[in-house]
């Protein structure tokens, strides 16, 4: 789906990530994962065409990113953003209908197709009750529902989420990574910069360990959640052990020995 | 269709007729006395509809040529400002940007201040009269927009930062040259003040006809793409990853909304408020999406202007006006202040 060949990229000629090599196939399923500032989020932008890359690279569906107008990189990937920094008062309908506008011309309207894709969307992710409510009226849980909805929308083949959870409780988490695995088909990749490590290893197949700048460890959650990874990464030492119904590892924090209680 | 989605239908609706029976009730009032019988059959016989008798010429004159032409003028401003205001107010992501806020009508005002001091007169093209000064203000505001586009452009793109910065450098270094002007020649600083002040005293269907074209190619190639404004409104990350050329698309608003502006500003000087207040008040009735933002903006800022007007020529003894930008702003400004107010309460419930 995507392939990334010696990308170095960041903000004005400063490179934030260097000589990343990343190939997701089609229907793969990976987080990133990195303490602040390793690059998730500069990482994701440049994915997604927002940033140009200082040298390297990037290949969505066999083309060249850099190269692709908007529009067609639109229908190719969606993007979940982690909130909506001005949620301003539009229909929630309306906004995920604005999933449909790389499909319509700069002069067409949305047609029946595109409003029953936009609904559609909606009742996947269990928002459809909230179709004609205003965004500004809606919980963060809701607007990050409807924000996913939008991405769907979309009908891309490769979704990236920017800590689309990050800012939410830990039941909201749950119910945002469950959607996204029922709603993943086979087809669709996905790429999401996770912050919570315990989630991200409950729910996805793929770990992308960043630190630096660079892309550390990556491989499956048995190969790679390991506390060795894990320590090395966030520079404080973890322990890990299985989560007692699900199997799959997870991770906690040892305090210093002198650190004693708060 | 829930009441969410009827209201700005509804809203739409009323102030049409809003502004189809303002114009009506603006013609009856004057320092000439005529009444409502007789403004109607010198409309219908505008219209060209043969009335039952024909309506004294000096009615004729005074309501047809005089009235009418300030009245659709006043409307048409007033909506072009307003129009031109909700779109500054979606790309520039800044509920405080208005028309002016990226020196547009300075350079307009520099354009005409220009024309009052080198005292152009009237010239005729193809049998027509011109009035010099509309047009020097109109080409004042293009070149004020072209140098800010010019400052603002980083690598192909334009930043919105970078854009209301241009915009306060432009508007400031104009803003002492019509000062340099003012103080070179006192005789003409009563004109130039009363000039930017805004109003529509002496403005006939030329007027109109200069300004009607801007108000219709960019009203409607606004309204056609409004709905990119929806997602510039959500900042360019998201614009971009929505397909969104951010760059092309925010420069066809800016240069639509500046030549209404700009066009505007040549036909009444420069009248505050309508483009800061309407936007925002219409936004409280009936949402932020833009297509009817747009739409009941441009209604809202017909309404408003027209009135404002009414009140300018009328509210001073023995047909003495008071320029219209001050009638706006004393209206606007403690009507604005009373919006936010309610806003900051409504937020902190």
């Amino acid at each position: 789906m995507i392939s990334l060949i010696g990308v170095s990229c960041g903000y004005r000629g400063r490179a934030v990530l260097k000589d990343i090599d990343l190939k997701l196939e089609r229907g793969e399923k990976a987080a990133l994962i990195g303490p602040n500032g390793s690059g998730k989020t500069t990482l994701l932008q440049t994915i997604s065409g927002c940033l140009p890359p200082i040298s390297g690279i990037l290949r969505l569906a066999g083309q060249d990113i850099p190269c692709m107008r908007p529009r067609e990189r639109a229908r190719e990937m969606a993007c979940v953003p982690q909130d909506m920094h001005t949620p301003f008062d539009i229909r929630v309908i309306s906004l995920v209908l604005m999933g449909r506008y790389p499909y319509v011309g700069v002069f067409g309207g949305y047609s029946d197709e595109d409003r029953a894709k936009a609904g559609r969307a909606l009742a996947n992710t269990g928002s459809l009750e909230l179709r004609d409510r205003s965004c500004r009226t809606l919980s963060g849980g809701e607007l990050q529902r409807v924000l996913i909805s939008r991405a769907l929308a979309q009908d891309p083949g490769l979704l990236l989420l920017d800590e689309a959870a990050s800012n939410l409780d830990v039941a909201r988490k749950a119910e945002i990574f469950g959607l996204l695995r029922r709603n993943g088909s086979r087809d669709l990749s996905v790429l999401a910069a996770v912050h919570d490590l315990n989630l991200a290893a409950l729910y996805f197949e793929r770990l992308i360990f960043l630190k630096g700048g660079r892309i550390v460890q990556d491989g499956p959650v048995s190969k790679v959640f390991n506390s060795d990874v894990l320590s090395r990464v966030f520079d404080v030492r973890v322990s890990v052990f299985n989560h007692p119904e699900a199997g799959v590892p997870q991770a906690f924090f040892v305090p210093d020995s002198d650190g004693g209680s708060v | 269709m829930n009441v969410f989605e009827a209201r700005p239908y509804i809203l739409a609706g009323l102030l049409l007729f809003l502004s189809l029976v303002s114009v009506y009730l603006s013609l009856l009032i004057g320092p000439v006395d005529i009444h409502a019988g007789q403004v109607w059959g010198a409309l219908v016989h505008g219209m060209g509809i043969a009335g039952a008798r024909q309506p004294d010429s000096g009615v004729l004159l005074v309501v047809n040529e005089l009235r009418l032409s300030r009245s659709v003028l006043a409307w048409l401003a007033g909506a072009g400002l307003a129009l031109s205001g909700t779109v500054y107010q979606g790309i520039l992501r800044n509920p405080l940007a208005d028309p002016f806020t990226l020196g547009v009508s300075t350079g307009s005002a520099f354009g005409a201040v220009l024309a009052i001091y080198l005292g152009w007169g009237a010239f005729s093209v193809a049998g027509l009269s011109l009035d010099p000064i509309p047009l020097a203000a109109l080409a004042g505001a293009l070149a004020a927009l072209f140098a800010v586009i010019i400052m603002s452009r980083e690598n192909g793109y334009i930043r919105r930062d970078t854009l209301i910065l241009s915009g306060i450098v432009v508007a400031t270094f104009l803003g002492a040259f019509i000062s340099l002007l003012k103080s070179l020649d006192e005789e003409s600083v009563a004109g130039i003040v009363f000039w930017i002040m805004g109003s529509f005293q002496g403005r006939s269907w030329e007027h109109v006809f200069l300004f009607l074209p801007y108000l219709l190619v960019g009203g409607t190639v606004i309204l056609v793409v409004s709905r990119e404004l929806d997602i510039l409104s959500l900042g360019d990350v998201q614009a971009r990853q929505l397909g969104v050329n951010t760059s092309r698309s925010r420069l066809v608003f800016l240069i639509c909304a500046s030549l209404l502006a700009g066009a505007a500003v040549s036909v009444s000087g420069i009248i505050g408020f309508v483009g800061l207040v309407v936007p925002h008040l219409v936004r409280m009735i009936s949402g932020a999406e833009h297509r009817q933002l747009i739409v009941n903006s441009a209604l809202g800022g017909g309404v408003l202007l027209l009135w404002s007007d009414v009140l300018a020529r009328s509210i001073m003894p023995h047909g003495a006006e008071l320029p219209v930008g001050v009638i706006t702003a004393l209206i606007g400004g403690p009507f604005f202040c009373y919006l936010l107010k309610l806003r900051s309460r409504k937020r902190s419930l």
